[in-house]
């Protein structure tokens, strides 16, 4: 080889150096690709994720009349976007969001309506090999849109909840949260929502903490009734009993707690006290024969001390009130009045109503009622844990309980005001003051019976956000029933 | 070094095999184009680019056989193989450029076609060498007076030179060129080189005398690049320098000295222009400032990643989410949407180009031949690296592209001149007069 001329030896050098470098890149390359890929992947800002998100044709949710309540829209880009027809159904459907999250129904069968789950295994697998979007399922809601719509438009302009229930099924017909929100606009008002005082994304039916105030009566009755060794004819006979303090307001701290309305009778009875509301002789009652721990006991049993479950929703549903360990004897007059640091949710008291027209027994309640899996056509019932139903009450103290209830909605113009044509009424109103403004809430509560067997029941909960005047919550639940028997005309079978 | 005439029946089956590798490479652009197609819904009017990648292909290979019978097999269907995979690329990335894309490849095969009707012995590129360098340095001036940047923003403006709707990067010819002069240079002062050497320490240097004139030519090809701000080119120049002296002179010091020159260079970069720090910090430590300075890199990342092994298919990831893909990190969204099977092919097919260029260095017949295809493998092969090595994060990301693959007509354009000269210079039957 010549001296002057290019050595192959270098040639090869270069060469090979150029070959390692290759080498190098090849061996990075399988990093990223492979080794480092699962972190990668997962990281926020790979929008990857959300595209994929925004490719699922998330299922739809219908009413129990198969109206849409929500579906996915395509896109020209291949896109989904979540559209909302009835923004009136917020409050139970939720929201889905890539931003914000899934709430309501949206929330508690997100997998479902993903496709995650419900999906043959193969399918999924090829879905994924050849890019196609995902299917998800459908999910049917006991949700009834013309009793929803209803109760909203009653409660316009009002902050409030309201709650109708089908007693013994159970199933949620309409869930009013007032005021709500616009799912279609959710991600645009955000932070509107979000500062509103009103706490529009707030769910008052199972999340709101309300003081019970005179709704805390029929607790207290139930107490009576349970523990009054002498109700010989089904605790019908506490009722008849006449009270001897009757109109005296009552002082509960700095409250003073009044009849709802002055009852129009010369001999009072304790039935006369609960339809009216008037708070002194329950009271005193309660005073003399219930301790702390027995009042603690019944509230226990009504399911008022534990989170609920409402199949088809979030179990986020609060537990109304944390019972103190040592009551004073102040602390347990509030109590008993209903007031202090008692509060419950509206969906608290709908179980207990139930409960009281079910006989005693809670009801499995529930807001979902089918599912059906991508790729069919057949409704399921959603593989749900079912509840036993649970005694709640005695069944003598239910139907004393009912009793009073019937009085109530006989006696007191405010509670009848709630009564439908022609279907006999189980109800009462009650007030009750939160916080260092007092603000006051009119409650309203009860059932009627479609049937005449007595199995049946649809049952109603409303409470109404600083009003003092019963009435109103009566009027949003005469709407409620109205629209709930109407709709089960078409409908019986 | 001899040159190895062949005989006709030696030559036929190099043909077949360029024939059939072509075909397959034509089988693997048009599937992939008929996927891409389908996937995304397109017309069938799309499938023009491939057709006229297949015009280009047949007429290439039967104008290659007649005036190159003997050439390297393997050079025209890898080059034909990457730039119609860059055509797949393109129509899937941005559409809108797939024609201009078509264009400049049907201007590329032409340019490499038109290289093989020239005399085969390459004197008119060795004979004036000054002329040719100091043309594309003129060219290059001329860009920075009057330059402009087809998208009208950017800090490239003089990088572009109008001629109608075609723009053209002076500095893509200019780095021809330069491995053309610096070949022509060292072979002629080879000898001296070799022998009138200097002690320096225990090492001998070639005398200063041989090496002023590459270092005044390589100082003003180097200012000017670092005016324009273009350290990617700049280094790719610098490397493809070392390179041939080290091969010309077979001195490893020079290496050495080069190597550390560069690093003092880098340093100074770093503390002079902003952009260059910011590549570099992005370089070292993306994951701070993904959502800023680093966006593009992090993303570039992520699309490698979700390509996995398989990768997404043609039309089926993302790629698009990383900005400017089709240009700096082609490489990324042929990760994505190949996979590493996909990376890995290109990377095997880039090093097998390099690495039958440097046979080709070493089969030649003129130490000029030798110095011009050894230069020219390495300026493919570094380009190469240095970009796939950019979005891989093994060293800062620089803005040259990715020979073949990359959106960008000049880009092509010199890599199918590369190629041509290449196929010239692997020519083994003896000339025709």
């Amino acid at each position: 080889m010549n001296e002057t001329h290019t050595a192959p030896r270098d040639l090869v050098r270069v060469a090979l150096a150029l070959l390692i470098a290759f080498g190098v890149i090849a061996l990075a390359s399988v990093y990223w690709s492979v080794i480092a890929a699962p972190d990668l992947l997962a990281r926020d800002d790979n929008a990857r994720n959300i595209i994929a998100e925004q490719r699922i044709r998330r299922g739809a949710i219908l009413d129990r009349t198969g109206e849409v309540l929500a579906f996915s829209q395509e896109t020209p880009n291949g896109l989904t976007a979540r559209r909302y027809p009835q923004p009136v159904v917020a409050s139970a459907v939720g929201y889905y969001s890539l931003t914000y999250g899934t709430a309501g129904i949206e929330a508690a069968y997100d997998s479902l309506l993903r496709g995650d789950e419900g999906r043959d295994e193969l399918d999924a697998l090829l879905d994924d090999l050849l890019h196609r979007a995902p299917q998800g399922g459908d999910v049917r809601a006991t949700l009834d849109l013309r009793v929803q719509g209803a109760v909203a438009e009653a409660l316009t302009g009002r902050a409030g909840a309201a709650i109708v229930l089908d007693v013994p099924s159970g199933a949620v017909r309409a869930l009013v949260s007032q005021p709500t929100f616009d799912p279609n606009t959710l991600d645009a008002q955000w932070d509107a929502l979000v500062a509103d005082q009103g706490a529009p994304l707030l769910n008052r039916v199972t999340a709101g903490l309300y003081q019970p105030g005179g709704v805390f009566q029929t607790v207290l009755l139930g107490a009576l009734f349970a523990t009054q060794p002498d109700l010989s004819d089904a605790g019908a006979g506490l009722l008849t009993q006449p009270a001897d303090i009757f109109s005296e307001p009552v002082r509960v701290d700095d409250l003073t707690l009044d009849c709802l309305r002055q009852p129009i009778t010369d001999t009072p009875t304790l039935a006369d006290a609960y339809a009216f509301g008037c708070p002194a002789p329950i009271l005193a009652l309660a005073e003399s024969s219930l301790s702390s721990e027995a009042v603690r006991q019944r509230m226990e049993a009504l399911g008022l001390l534990d989170a609920l479950a409402l199949t088809g929703f979030p179990t986020v549903t609060a537990p109304a009130t944390l019972f103190p360990a040592e009551v004073s004897p102040t602390a347990h007059r509030a109590l008993l009045a209903g007031q202090g640091a008692l509060t419950i949710t509206p969906l608290h008291l709908a179980q207990m109503v139930a409960a009281i027209a079910h006989g005693g027994n809670a009801v499995s309640l529930h807001l979902v009622d089918a599912v059906r899996p991508p790729e069919s056509s057949q409704w399921q019932t959603p593989s749900a844990p079912t509840t036993r139903e649970r005694a709640m009450l005695r069944a003598d103290v239910a139907a004393a309980l009912e009793s009073a209830l019937a009085y109530a909605a006989r006696t007191s113009p405010d509670t009848a005001i709630a009564a439908p044509p022609n279907v006999p009424l189980f109800g009462h109103s009650a007030l009750a003051f939160a916080g260092p403004q007092k603000t006051p809430y009119a409650w309203f509560y009860g059932y009627v019976r479609p049937d005449d067997a007595g199995e049946e029941a649809i049952v109603v909960v409303v409470v109404v956000e600083d009003e003092r005047n019963p009435a109103v919550a009566a009027r949003v639940a005469r709407a409620a029933f109205t629209a709930a028997l109407q709709n089960d005309e078409p409908s019986a079978d | 070094m001899r040159t190895f005439p062949l005989s006709a029946d030696e030559v036929a089956p190099a043909q077949r095999r360029e024939r059939l590798l072509l075909a397959l490479a034509g089988a693997f652009v048009l599937i992939n184009q008929v996927a891409l197609i389908l996937a995304r819904s397109r017309p069938a009017l799309d499938l023009w680019p491939v057709l006229v990648w297949g015009a280009c292909a047949a007429a290439g290979h039967s104008i290659l056989s007649r005036r190159l019978p003997a050439r390297d097999p393997l050079l025209f269907p890898l080059a034909m193989l990457l730039a119609g995979w860059g055509l797949n690329l393109i129509a899937r990335l941005v559409p809108s450029f797939a024609d201009r894309q078509t264009l400049w490849l049907v201007m590329g095969t032409g340019a490499l076609l038109g290289l093989t009707a020239l005399p085969r012995d390459l004197r008119w590129l060795r004979r004036y060498r000054y002329t040719w360098l100091i043309g594309g340095l003129a060219l290059l001036f001329l860009t920075i007076l009057i330059g402009q940047n087809p998208a009208d923003t950017g800090p490239r403006l003089w990088l572009w030179l109008g001629v109608g709707r075609i723009y053209y990067q002076p500095s893509e010819l200019l780095k021809i060129l330069l491995v053309v002069f610096l070949a022509s240079y060292l072979a002629e002062h080879q000898r001296y080189m070799r022998q009138d050497t200097v002690r320096v320490g225990p090492w001998q240097v070639p005398s200063l005398a041989f090496l002023g004139p590459v270092l005044l030519m390589w100082s003003i090809c180097v200012v000017v690049l670092i005016w324009q701000r273009d350290l990617g080119t700049a280094t790719l120049f610098f490397a493809v320098f070392l390179a041939m002296l080290y091969l010309a002179s077979g001195q490893g010091l020079l290496l050495a000295g080069g190597s550390l020159l560069m690093i003092a260079a880098a340093a100074l970069g770093y503390h002079l222009f902003d952009v260059v720090a910011l590549r570099v910090k992005v370089w070292w430590n993306p994951w701070p400032t993904a959502d800023a300075q680093a966006y593009q890199v992090v993303q570039s990342l992520i699309a490698v990643a979700s390509g996995g092994i398989l990768g997404q298919g043609i039309g089926q990831g993302q790629p698009g989410i990383i900005p400017v893909v089709h240009s700096d990190f082609a490489f990324a969204a042929i990760a994505e949407e190949w996979g590493l099977v996909g990376t890995l092919s290109v990377i095997a097919a880039l090093a097998t180009l390099v690495i039958r260029g440097m046979r080709i260095a070493a089969l030649a017949s003129h130490p000029f031949r030798t110095l011009l295809a050894a230069g020219l493998s390495v300026l493919l092969g570094v380009q190469s690296l240095l970009i796939m090595g950019g979005v891989l994060k093994i060293v800062p990301l620089t803005g040259v592209t990715l020979p073949f693959v990359s959106y960008g007509g000049s880009s092509l354009l010199t890599s199918f001149v590369i190629v041509g000269l290449l196929l010239i210079l692997s020519e083994r039957s003896a000339p025709t007069p």
